[in-house]
């Protein structure tokens, strides 16, 4: 179970899910006239296209570090080697697409912390010199002046660190979204349309699921699924469905009472067209919005379960654990900062703008919250 | 609308106001006025210790609280190294009497371990040792216990024994000794070296069967007499089982009389007075358990896991383990003398000056809480905790290597007046090759060079460097420094890995040519296989929690990636790295071992075939088998250091370099830092009872802690000016 | 009124029944008592023997579900699900697995510490967060309101990570106002202690804290009683303070009641970070010692409270608003 979990498939099927739809998504808002109209009005203001554009880099940049290929293994002279079948042998170890693009990123190591764009190391080393005197004192870097964010304790270049926090972020953003809101739509709905003992069952499982505070509900299952990405989605994705559901449900009910609903009852139109042609159409503002600003609370709760420990795990590189591993730089002094402000920078720039376009297309959908 | 604005002001008046106050007159002293005077020792503690009971508490952060609470029969030597042993609550050290399989006393004084079927050692207790004043020594006036079936009400108003109204004290006994062997056969107790000494002392793994049998019979019977609604766990807490720990008998451990005391083994083992050394084999009164052994007491979760019945030099006072533990001094402490006499350095590094007064010295230790490093190095340098260890990530701040002197405090920490004591600790960290394994493991010359090769590409050198500062010895074998059998210099290289570096001193690894010339050797010209696929090995590890893994990860797999090895990483929780570990289902994977004493038997074991994890649960963890390793293993284990020992241990050491069952990592070097009023501190890996030979200068303390704690105010000032100017666009609005 | 609160509490059984059996299945079937063994068992010589000694010692030697060696009440009695997951129901959390003590005890000896952070950081803030909303919407649509805000979003968006490692680093070692970590719990001493762990609670509320009561005044003030109040030529300070906070207070004390919970469990990260010996550093323990025992008994707390609290939430309801009335 937790083998199947850990694998790097299911992610990308996930990932694959999630574009997809995304797509499909877009394209039917574009046949519509009003979600053209609200974007129109979203995209009026300056703050939400910024934010849209920076949204839109994050994704493209997550979506390249998604994309994954084995290189072909070199010899020694830097020819692609064959096996005996004519075949070209590959490295086990998978690389992707942004690995490849930032290959000098990734490459300039040096060999312990340098601060950003110094030119020597920022530790003193035993040195020795040609007499074999040993004295201490900061070597010179590999690679000066090319490290926008410093290097980390073992020289990686910190940028291409904070680089590849960005997929795993987003992934907890947005897989977990793909995996709330179908169920939400179907419970929410079905409870809020049949109504009866349907709805009461839907009822008390989502009652149950809320009743524990989330934080707990969290800490128990990845304790006992071990740490890791898949799993981590998977469990907020269990303690964010409920508020939806909740949500939906009550709109749902709403709706049921409206004239055009009981128009189509009357015209014998059969009820699980009804409930995902007609109802829920007119809730997928509500599902918009909450998915957006959701998703911004996801990334800041990942990086405080990474750092109690049961986060995304060692071998997956987070701001969580960039923030993990740099609370004992900070003790240090002078102090290395940068790795924290690192993740700082890379978070904020995602939430950030997540917040301000939710905010934004909450104030274009929901007319009752529309403070102009 | 000069209505609110009114209301705005005053609120933020009201607002601002207790800020101020709080903010003036505030100092980031962590302690109550008056505290830093007293003769009293500050230190924290980031894990709490849950078991204080002498029998099943095992970890170093217990064993700083006990061992200086409880004290067993012998005790190392504080000042000389080697270490030595001495007499602490025994009168003398015993020599054990040997006998053959007829009962005959064997009448060689190191016989060969083959012949001996018996060994008896004979314990005199020195006279007048007293216990601690506790509430369960407090007697009626007819002499019976005044605490015996106490009722909750009475008691309540305690948080810890030693607030009882009465207490009460007695002398130790041999009893007392061995009630305390016996309690290590209880199950209840699950003593972590049950399974170990119970190879040696006869009748211990009996006595466990004996003790099993009781408790079951117990439960059983309060099974029925309960009926359906019996739980096990509720009822034992209400009503616990008094085990009659005298009833079976245990031919392992006699007493002779009020002072005497005979331990019998099965075989010769004379390890046995290293274990007599620490608390497993320390005295506890039968009234402690009795007293504890009452509803009222677990309910006030008294009990000897949290509050500990002893008769060292200092005895528990306040436990709260998640906040602070407070050591007061045992007004009824033995006489007790500071050594004379020392290692030859002792007199210059003043720890001499002492010599022949009374111990203990410091009144009062206070160990509070501290959950992250970072807080609790900062108190350190603000002088607020006498003592501190220093984490890797401070290390340049605190240490400067200059040429010539070798280690040095940093500039700004010497006029502090912070001393820096380093020494090796007798500890030795490795990564197994799990032998078993098809690809890492075998006996043959080419699972031999694979092995070799990857030994000498881990460079464990540079790993010191970037990660413990060159805290740690290039480890050449499986015997750290100090302890018998160990060669240093030129003659300890493990000639397989290593060469001996004349110029600076140390031993370094071969080079890495060498290690690719080796995965030749072994089939794996540049880290390709026989059918030109990389060589892919697995990293076991558990250490998903731990921030600096990854970085340590990532290097491994950098060195491994000289010689063309990819290494996957196989992280588990700890309970599935440990079943992969008993299965033997691993390829690569790391340990550390800690002696327990010093003797090489407690590090060569870890190599030794019958010990083998997946076999027999033992020690060795990489399955290693070597029959003539075995042999000779099975003579050195009880021989008594002598040249010859010395010789089969470097015969040994040959043998495990070439199989090179595991990479040698490095012997790490403890660096502590001491404030100049703390006094005395010399290192000791064996024992924690050392706090009765510290000393501490408290108006030097409180004087330096004045000086480096100067609070800085004028920034809340500009703070409270910003926030006032946050205002003034309300202000501005208004207007408009 | 009393009966509603026994039919609430009554309907509250099977919901916690619920999560008692989500618990079970996650610490029962997914991790087995033989797993829970193994981990405290050390690393040192483990056998079987040992293990089954481990479960017996802790209650863990019984069938999950049905034990069909007894007859009737011994049948669901004499299992693990009846010992250690319908016990909690009584309160009775029964014993860590790591070191034997108690939980309820420990649960309770916490329990002020925790509050001693939580109760202030909540009272502070949310007067904090309802005056400057206030504000934010009294001078909504003018630039203080723009600014405001967008100062939330950025204060939202920053970690609480970040504002309690800075803080430490700013005021208690920069600054050197205040000790970096630690408790005292004696009554005059541990003030120091817990001003930088409540001051930087208040810091990292204060974002989300105020763009949620400025939405929730927004609303209100588009409501057609405060129209009529500004027909009648009351000052806007006025509507506001006075009709507008009165109507609002349903929403806030529905946001309010439910934080309960998350009082008295207590702040993972500060009490963490500051030291302090309180429930939430009680779960960090927990976790990082894998004790089952307590994770479980927290859970079941943390949801018994949150039930509870709903009911309070409809209490109140009536106490704030006459027109609502428990049938």
């Amino acid at each position: 179970m937790n083998i199947f979990l850990k694998s790097w498939y299911v992610q990308d099927i996930l990932v694959a899910v999630l574009v997809l739809l995304i797509a499909l998504i877009v394209l039917v808002m574009h046949k519509r006239e009003y979600w053209c109209a609200a974007f129109r009005r979203v995209f009026k203001r300056k703050l939400a296209q910024i934010s849209f554009g920076i949204l839109c880099i994050y994704c493209l940049i997550a979506l390249f570090d998604s994309v994954g290929f084995n290189q072909p293994l070199r010899d020694q002279q830097g020819n692609v080697q064959f096996n005996d079948t004519g075949k070209i042998m590959r490295d086990e170890i998978g690389m992707s697409l942004l690995d490849y693009v930032l290959t000098p990123l990734r490459e300039s190591k040096e060999k312990t912390y340098s601060a950003p764009f110094a030119t020597h190391q920022f530790t003193k080393e035993t040195i020795m010199d040609a007499d074999g005197n040993s004295y201490r004192d900061y070597p010179a870097l590999k690679y000066p002046r090319r490290h926008l964010f410093g290097t980390d304790k073992v020289g990686n270049d910190i940028m291409y660190v904070a680089v590849k926090g960005i997929r795993t972020g987003m992934i907890i953003g947005g897989v977990t979204t793909l995996l709330v809101v179908p169920f939400a739509i179907l419970f929410g709905v079905v409870g809020g349309y049949f109504g009866g003992w349907l709805d009461d069952i839907i009822q008390y499982i989502y009652t149950v699921l809320s009743s524990i505070p989330s934080v707990l509900l969290i800490v128990a299952f990845m304790i006992v699924f071990e740490p890791g990405l898949t799993q981590l989605c998977i469990i907020m994705g269990i303690t964010s469905w409920t508020g939806l559901c909740r949500v939906l449900r009550g709109e749902t009910m709403k709706l049921r009472e409206m004239e055009y609903i009981q128009a189509c009852e009357a015209m014998g139109i059969s009820k699980s067209r009804i409930m995902f042609s007609h109802i829920t159409p007119n809730l997928m503002h509500i599902v918009l919005i909450t998915a957006v600003l959701g998703f911004s609370g996801r990334v800041l709760s990942e990086a405080v379960l990474s750092y109690i420990g049961i986060g995304v795990g060692a071998d997956t590189i987070s701001w969580g654990s960039m923030i993990n591993d740099a609370r004992m730089e900070m003790a240090r002094n002078p102090v290395v900062w940068w790795k924290l402000f690192a993740a700082f920078v890379f978070m904020l720039g995602l939430v950030l703008p997540a917040n301000l376009f939710g905010d934004a297309l909450r104030d274009a959908l929901d007319p009752r919250l529309r403070t102009e | 609308m000069n209505i609110i604005c009114d209301e705005v002001k005053s609120k933020m008046l009201l607002l601002m106001l207790p800020i101020a106050v709080l903010f003036a007159g505030c100092s980031n002293d962590p302690y109550r006025p008056g505290e830093a005077a007293e003769q009293t020792f500050f230190s924290s503690f980031s894990t709490p210790p849950t078991k204080l009971d002498p029998s099943s508490s095992y970890y170093s952060h217990e064993g700083r609280i006990i061992d200086q609470i409880y004290e067993p029969l012998f005790t190392y030597h504080y000042l000389k190294r080697p270490y030595e042993i001495i007499p602490n609550t025994a009168v003398s050290l015993p020599v054990p009497v040997y006998y053959d399989k007829d009962g005959n006393i064997l009448s060689e004084k190191d016989p060969a371990p083959d012949s001996v079927a018996k060994a008896v050692y004979t314990i005199e207790l020195k006279k007048g040792i007293m216990y601690q004043n506790h509430p369960c020594f407090a007697l009626n006036k007819d002499g019976n216990p005044k605490y015996a079936n106490v009722k909750l009400k009475d008691i309540k108003k305690y948080n810890y024994p030693s607030e009882f109204e009465f207490q009460g004290t007695r002398e130790v006994k041999a009893h007392d000794y061995a009630l305390q062997m016996r309690r290590l056969a209880d199950p209840r107790l699950a003593s972590p070296i049950l399974s170990i000494i119970s190879q040696y002392i006869s009748g211990l793994t009996e006595l466990n069967k004996a003790y099993i049998d009781m408790l079951a019979a117990e439960r059983e019977r309060r099974k029925i007499a309960a009926g359906a609604y019996y739980n096990q766990e509720r009822d034992e807490k209400n009503n616990p089982i008094r085990l009659d720990y005298f009833a079976p008998e245990f031919k392992g451990v006699e007493v002779l009389g009020d002072y005497q005391l005979k331990v019998t083994l099965k075989r010769k083992y004379p390890q046995i007075i290293y274990w007599m050394c620490m608390h497993f084999f320390a005295a506890v009164p039968q009234e402690a358990i009795d007293f504890y052994n009452q509803p009222a007491m677990s309910e006030k979760q008294f009990s000897l896991n949290r509050c500990p019945v002893g008769s060292g030099p200092y005895f528990l006072d306040k436990f709260k383990p998640h906040e602070v533990i407070i050591l007061k001094r045992n007004p009824n402490y033995h006489a007790d003398f500071y050594p004379t006499e020392g290692a030859p350095d002792d007199i210059e590094k003043g720890l001499l000056i002492d010599a022949g007064k009374r111990m203990p010295f410091i009144d009062k230790q206070v160990y509070r809480m501290e959950k992250e490093a970072i807080p609790g190095w900062n108190k350190f340098l603000q002088g607020y905790v006498d003592v501190s260890g220093i984490a890797n990530d401070v290390f340049d701040q605190a240490i400067q290597i200059s040429a010539g002197d070798g280690a040095m405090l940093s500039p700004k920490m010497q006029n502090q007046g912070i001393r820096l004591i380093t020494g090796i600790d007798p500890t030795l960290w490795y990564t197994g090759f799990n032998m078993l394994d098809k690809v890492v493991g075998g006996y043959s010359v080419k699972n031999q060079k694979l092995r070799q090769a990857i030994s000498i590409v881990m460079d464990y050198n540079e790993f010191l460097d970037i990660f413990l500062n060159g805290r740690g010895v290039l480890a050449q074998g499986p015997l750290p420094p100090g302890i018998f059998g160990y060669r240093t210099g030129e003659k300890g290289t493990n000639p397989y890995v290593d060469k001996w570096d004349a110029r600076s001193k140390r031993h370094v690894r071969q080079s890495v040519e060498k290690a690719r010339a080796l995965m030749v050797e072994a089939g794996y010209p540049s880290g390709r296989d026989k059918d030109g696929q990389p060589l892919t090995l697995d990293y076991d590890h558990s250490a998903g929690m731990d921030p600096s893994f990854r970085s340590r990860f990532d290097w491994t797999r950098g060195r491994l990636d000289l010689i063309g090895i990819k290494l996957n990483d196989k992280g588990t929780d700890l309970s599935r790295f440990r079943q992969k570990r008993k299965q033997g289902n691993w390829q690569l994977s790391s340990g550390g071992w800690l002696a327990d004493y010093p003797d090489p038997e407690n590090f060569m074991f870890l190599f030794y075939g019958p010990n083998g994890k997946v076999e027999t649960g033992g020690p060795n963890m990489v399955n290693y088998i070597n029959p003539e390793y075995d042999k000779l293993f099975k003579q050195m284990e009880s021989m008594a250091n002598s040249e010859q020992r010395q010789k089969i241990i470097d015969e040994m050491m040959e043998i495990v370099q070439r199989d090179a069952p595991a990479i040698w990592q490095y012997y790490p070097v403890s660096y502590v830092l001491c404030h100049k009023w703390y006094k005395n501190v010399k290192p000791h890996a064996m024992t924690y009872n050392t706090m009765k030979y510290h000393k501490i200068d408290a108006d030097m303390r409180v004087k330096s802690q004045k000086e480096w704690n100067k609070p800085i105010y004028w920034p809340i000032g500009v703070l409270v000016g910003l926030l006032l100017l946050g205002l003034l666009p309300v202000i501005i609005v208004n207007k408009e | 009124m009393f009966g509603y609160i026994i039919r609430r509490g009554l309907y509250g059984f099977p919901i916690l029944l619920g999560v008692n059996l989500l618990l079970f299945l996650l610490f029962f079937y997914v991790n087995t008592p033989d797993d829970m063994a193994e981990t405290f068992l050390g690393e040192k010589h483990i056998t079987q023997e040992q293990i089954d000694n481990w479960k017996q010692e802790h209650g863990y030697a019984l069938p999950r579900f049905i034990n069909t060696a007894e007859s009737f009440p011994g049948m669901i009695t004499q299992t693990i699900f009846w010992q250690k997951s319908m016990s909690l129901f009584a309160f009775r959390f029964g014993k860590s697995d790591q070191d034997n003590s108690d939980i309820g005890t420990e649960v309770l000896r916490r329990m002020p510490y925790s509050l001693c952070i939580t109760v202030p950081v909540f009272i502070l803030s949310l007067m904090l967060n309802l005056f400057v909303a206030m504000i934010v919407a009294f001078y909504r649509a003018t630039y203080i309101d723009t600014w405001v805000l967008v100062l939330c979003v950025i204060m939202m968006s920053i970690s609480a990570l970040f504002y309690i490692i800075y803080g430490q680093m700013v005021f208690a070692i920069l600054l050197k106002l205040v000790p970096v970590s630690g408790f005292d719990s004696k009554a005059p001493y541990f003030f120091k202690f817990l001003m930088l762990p409540i001051l930087m609670g208040v810091i990292s509320s204060f974002g989300g804290g105020v763009r949620y009561y400025r939405t929730i005044f927004l609303e209100e003030i588009n409501k057609d009683y405060i129209r009529t109040a500004r027909a009648k030529g009351l000052g806007e300070g006025l509507v506001l303070f006075k009709h507008a906070l009165k109507n609002a207070m349903l929403p806030i004390l529905t946001n309010v009641v439910v934080m309960i919970p998350f009082l008295i469990m207590g702040g993972l990260l500060t009490e963490n970070f500051f030291g302090i010996p309180g429930l939430g550093s009680y779960m960090i323990e927990a976790i990082s010692r894998q004790d089952f025992a307590v994770l479980r008994s927290m859970v079941f707390l943390g949801a018994f409270l949150y039930v509870i609290s709903l009911i309070l939430v409809d209490i109140s309801y009536t106490m704030v608003d006459p027109r609502i009335r428990l049938g």
